[in-house]
């Protein structure tokens, strides 16, 4: 029987370790599986980018005779066509290369035989200039279609844009047409003799909706350093660039209709090298200048102290050289991706990455290239006469560890930042993912809400287990575990709406106060026992002596708020946020850190306090005795023997408090601005990795950069939070050796 | 004391809404709501958080009508609503923007043509300040130096009242930024519109919807913020705007918005995924046609956004056709 027994619980105890041990296992598989999960989302952002040769095919002889003035393709490298200098546009299938359409262009001038240039201004339109000088503009128009039987056919169409069109203007070697915004029209000359001339035609409407409308033609008189070798115009007509042969840069306001003003004249490279090519970058405010040497280099306007109001280009970011002459920049129309070609090469760069993202090397030298609409397919036409289009594949050219971890000059920017700005409405907008302004605002956040939360916790579960009467222990602890149960969006709803406000208004209290209350209790404890023989205090039972506490802070709280109102007169001025700002420069923010310390605080009370006050009330009993019976006192006896001996469990209790802190999302979501901010001060608010992710997830494109950027800081999240954790593991297995023996 | 508070609170709700009651009308042009039979269904709604009362109000309403109908409303922002369109998860997408030329690309993709765009109601965007602040009018370019730390307007950087002419206390006081979470179509509106596509200060505290706008706003006198002119409160004031400095000042007001010297108003959507030359499911048409109705249009005036006029509205119809 009694065998039987024991044989029984043996197998019990078997079972047991065995569904323990299941169970472990099944713990970290699925924390291990959760990880990979999260990675397999994040990794792609570190993919290298892939160009295939999608289609490489002879031009007919009939087309190859002709000047061939553009090419061009369709997204899904499925057609392709050329523009010849009689104005058609040939349209082929890929990859078999069959002629499938003719089109000549729809609005010829008048008296316009030959075109001369042809130039592309993204979308698919092209500026034709004639032999006349006349610029006509079309829209080449491609698409393919799938029916019902999933074969795809392909249409194309080369429509005329009417609001671009100027008359005849004599011989010109090359030229730029732009509309501006709801003024009207503009276009800039290459005339023989590296001579530059820009014409304005104003249309202005009055009340009735009469149009007006005015020529304005004027050359530009600035003396040019060298030899015109390049000359690009923004998308809106508002900037004018020019490049030497002696690597000159010069760039000219020319929005006013009847002047252009010369903003910067500049030496780009120090060895004088040609600037061969120019291309504004997405955006247009960059401008990409590749040179004789191969060397590629983006410029914007910066302000700079002494410049006064207008902005001087400056050189931003140096991308890797090509070897070769940069013949063509092609900027990509959706990321700031730059495509460089020289004679032997093809080159993929990211501008504010600086990453070299591809390099395709030629065998014969390229005559004409273009990229498609959105970017993802190449064409180019060789001198061979051999068409080829590639489809091009580049995931996510603008992160690098550089820009999720470094400072990044962005456009528009006044100098490298580590900025968090992930979004916009609109397509050309660039997004600027630096992940450190969000890691500073999760460690800020955790470590004020610590500094706040661990001394009071550890301190209450101390005074809890060791000296307050069990009775009302037993009612205590459950109503502090109850604080636990308070859902964080409740906590952060209000301290963002009820508690920042109230701190605004009373700071100096609140710092008064964390001075005055210690200090009035330090005051009582010194007198307390001459207190106690004369007063009502006498009936205070052991471990009740905290009830007398009460009015006391409650006295130092109304003494903190009297003296705050008179500090304030007689120190700050009158107004101590005031002071903060003009005497200190520090400025003082409705939601700040102190408000997500309390409140994150508040959420990590509990935890730390009941877990640390269970190790310490674990501490054997046999411990405290003796130590009282060696004629310690209580606090000696809590303080020199208790703690100690609980310093493992209370050391796991901060550090779970710690990892709750690091993941908290709610609170820090509605309790602080979301300000990406790197600063330690007090006073200002921060951004955390969770609340980011909160925040962003809904609205980011699923498997875009930024989807991709959130998952990668999840990760790293889950990586802060199985450092530390590890590590208070490991302290915590030497605290147990040294503390735990007993 | 705490009831006090809750009494006052619940006043100033009240004196709130007065104040909102605007003397906007419905164009007595627009045709009243004509019920049809057959209508019923599943009907979802993803998108912006703008227009999320709106569409709360008009599926009451439509329910009213259609008791069959079961109308479901999910308001986080407007970049949610393209994804939810795509998937098919929703058959509205209500946005406070219109889709970027990458969104429509998503939708043409998985669906072969492109989404049809109905405007439902015009929303001015306002600029709040807290109701003791007294300034007088401010610049789009004012606003950009304010907020951004691009400067892409051109101007200084502005961070202390006192720069913008306002004296006494507030004067000295820096500037506290409040706005939108970067899902919202209302960030980047402004963001387009009024800080010509600059970036804003890291400062600026983003709030998850536009009501903690307004309210960290009314709570913090040296405060400015952005958000929908429908949230505003007795405790913020919309200050008037001009675009360019020294420019026409224009209230945010529905003449304003309609004559287009106010210069932050907008066109608010609901995108659906229209096959051409076929008809919208019965519901979700009926359920635009109802919006477009004269009652629909009375529950946007009620909800604080501005009305579509008639000739507005016939547009839209035709859209639906």
């Amino acid at each position: 029987m009694k065998k039987n027994f024991t044989d029984k619980s043996r197998r019990n105890d078997r079972i047991a370790e065995v569904l323990i041990r299941i169970g472990g296992v099944m713990v970290i598989i699925s924390v291990v599986w959760i990880l990979v999960m999260i990675s397999q989302v994040a990794l792609p952002l570190f993919y290298p980018a892939s160009a295939k040769i999608a289609a490489s095919v002879k031009l007919p002889a009939t087309i190859s005779n002709s000047k061939i003035l553009a090419v061009g393709s369709g997204e899904n490298q499925q057609g392709a066509y050329v523009l010849d200098d009689s104005g058609t546009f040939h349209f082929l299938t890929v990859p078999d290369g069959t002629l499938s359409a003719s089109i000549k262009a729809p609005n010829i001038p008048l008296g316009a035989a030959r075109v001369v240039s042809a130039e592309y201004t993204g979308k698919s339109d092209y500026n034709l200039l004639w032999d006349n000088g006349a610029i006509s503009s079309v829209a080449v128009e491609m698409s393919s279609s799938r029916d019902a039987g999933g074969k795809v056919s392909l249409s194309h169409d080369v429509s005329a844009r009417d609001e671009l069109v100027f008359a005849a203007a004599g011989t010109v070697v090359h030229s730029f047409a732009r509309l501006m915004e709801g003024q009207g029209t503009v276009r800039v000359d290459r005339l023989v003799g590296d001579r530059l001339r820009v014409t304005h035609q104003l249309v202005e409407k009055d009340f009735l909706g009469n149009e007006k409308r005015s020529n304005n033609s004027f050359e530009i008189s600035d003396p040019l350093p060298g030899r015109l070798s390049a000359v690009a115009v923004d998308s809106k007509g508002h900037y004018l660039y020019a490049g030497t042969d002696t690597g000159w840069l010069l760039r000219w306001d020319i929005s006013e209709p009847d002047q252009a003003r010369l903003l910067d004249n500049i030496q780009v490279s120090v060895d004088r090298q040609a600037i061969t090519s120019l291309a504004l970058v997405l955006g247009d405010v960059s401008v990409a200048v590749g040179n004789a040497k191969g060397a590629l280099s983006t410029w914007f306007p910066v302000k700079l102290a002494g410049s006064g109001e207008d902005r001087r280009l400056i050189r931003i970011h140096t991308l890797r050289p090509t070897g070769g002459q940069a013949t063509v920049i092609l900027p990509s129309p959706r990321s700031k991706t730059l495509i460089t070609l020289d004679d032997k090469e093809i080159h993929a760069d990211h501008m504010t990455s600086e990453r070299n993202l591809l390099t395709i090397p030629l065998s014969t030298p390229i005559v004409k290239a273009a990229l498609s609409p959105k970017g993802n397919s190449l064409c180019a036409l060789d001198n061979a006469g051999m068409l080829k289009v590639w489809k091009l594949d580049i995931p996510h050219p603008e992160i690098s560890f550089g820009t999720l971890f470094g400072k990044v000059w962005y456009e528009g920017y006044d100098k490298p930042e580590y900025a968090w700005q992930s979004s916009a409405a609109n397509d050309d907008f660039e997004p600027k993912m630096s992940l450190v302004p969000l890691m500073f605002g999760t460690v800020k956040a955790t470590l004020f809400a610590m500094m706040f939360a661990v001394p009071l916790a550890i301190l209450a579960a101390l005074y809890t287990s060791q000296f307050m009467s069990p009775k009302l222990k037993g009612r205590i602890k459950p109503l502090v575990e109850i604080m636990a149960a308070i859902p964080s969006v409740v906590i952060g709803f209000l301290a963002g709406l009820w508690l920042a406000p109230l701190i605004d208004k009373s700071i100096l209290t609140v710092f008064l106060s964390i001075v005055l209350v210690p200090l009035l209790l330090l005051i009582t404890i010194f007198f307390w026992k001459r207190i106690k023989i004369n007063s009502l205090l006498q009936r205070l039972t052991r471990g009740q002596e905290f009830v007398a506490m009460i009015p006391l802070v409650v006295l130092g709280c109304y003494l903190a708020f009297l003296l705050s109102g008179i500090a304030e007169i007689h120190l700050f001025a009158g107004d101590f946020k005031q002071w903060l700002f003009s005497s200190l420069g520090v400025r003082y923010d409705q939601r700040n850190s102190i408000i997500i310390a309390i409140a994150l605080g508040f959420a990590v009370i509990p935890i730390i306090f009941t877990i640390a006050e269970d190790a310490i009330s674990n501490v054997p009993r046999n411990l405290t005795a003796a130590s009282l019976a060696l004629g310690a006192s209580r606090w000696q006896t809590a303080w020199r023997v208790v703690l100690p001996s609980a310093l493992p469990g209370v050391f796991s209790a901060v550090m779970i408090g710690f990892g709750r802190a690091i993941g908290e999302t709610m609170i820090v979501l509605m309790a602080t601005g979301n300000t990406p901010i790197l600063s330690w001060s007090l006073f200002n608010g921060l951004r955390s990795l969770s609340a980011n992710i909160a925040v962003e997830i809904p609205e980011a494109p699923v498997f875009s950069s930024l989807y991709r950027v959130l998952f990668l800081s999840a990760v790293l999240l889950f990586v802060f939070t199985f450092i530390i954790n590890s590590v208070a593991e490991v302290l915590r297995q030497r605290f147990r050796k040294k503390y735990g023996r007993y | 004391m705490f009831k006090k508070s809750i009494l006052t609170a619940a006043v100033l709700m009240v004196t709130a809404v007065a104040a909102q009651a605007s003397p906007t009308h419905v164009d007595a042009n627009i045709k009243k709501y004509t019920p049809t039979a057959g209508v019923a269904g599943n009907l979802g709604s993803i998108g912006s958080d703008t227009l999320n009362n709106l569409m709360t109000y008009w599926a009451e309403g439509f329910k009213k009508k259609y008791p069959n109908v079961n109308i479901q409303i999910e308001g986080k922002g407007s970049s949610t609503a393209p994804p939810a369109l795509i998937a098919g998860t929703a058959q509205l997408a209500p946005m406070s923007r219109e889709m970027k030329s990458s969104e429509i690309e998503e939708f043409q993709k998985k669906h072969g043509y492109k989404p049809t765009k109905i405007g439902v109601a015009l929303d001015s965007l306002a600029v709040f300040v807290n109701k003791d602040n007294h300034i007088k009018s401010l610049s789009l370019d004012k606003v950009d130096a304010i907020f951004s730390k691009t400067h892409k307007r051109g101007g200084a950087d502005i961070t202390t009242w006192g720069q913008l002419g306002v004296t006494g206390k507030l004067a000295e006081k820096p500037i506290s930024l409040y706005g939108r979470n970067s899902a919202s179509g209302t960030y980047g509106y402004f963001k387009e519109h009024a800080m010509g596509k600059g970036d804003f200060k890291n400062s600026v505290k983003e709030q998850p919807g536009s009501a903690s706008v307004v309210e960290g706003v009314a709570k913090d006198i040296a405060a400015i913020g952005y958000s929908g002119i429908g949230y505003a409160t007795s405790g913020v004031r919309a200050v008037p705007l001009s675009n360019k400095e020294g420019g026409k000042v224009a209230e945010a007001t529905y003449a304003n918005v309609l004559n287009g010297s106010y210069p932050l108003s907008r066109m608010l959507y609901i995108y659906v995924a229209k096959k051409p030359g076929q008809p919208l499911p019965k519901v979700v048409e009926e359920f635009l046609r109802y919006a477009l109705s004269k009652e629909g249009q009375e529950i946007v005036v009620k909800d604080g956004y501005d009305p579509l006029t008639a000739k507005l509205i016939d547009a839209q119809l035709k859209e639906l056709k």
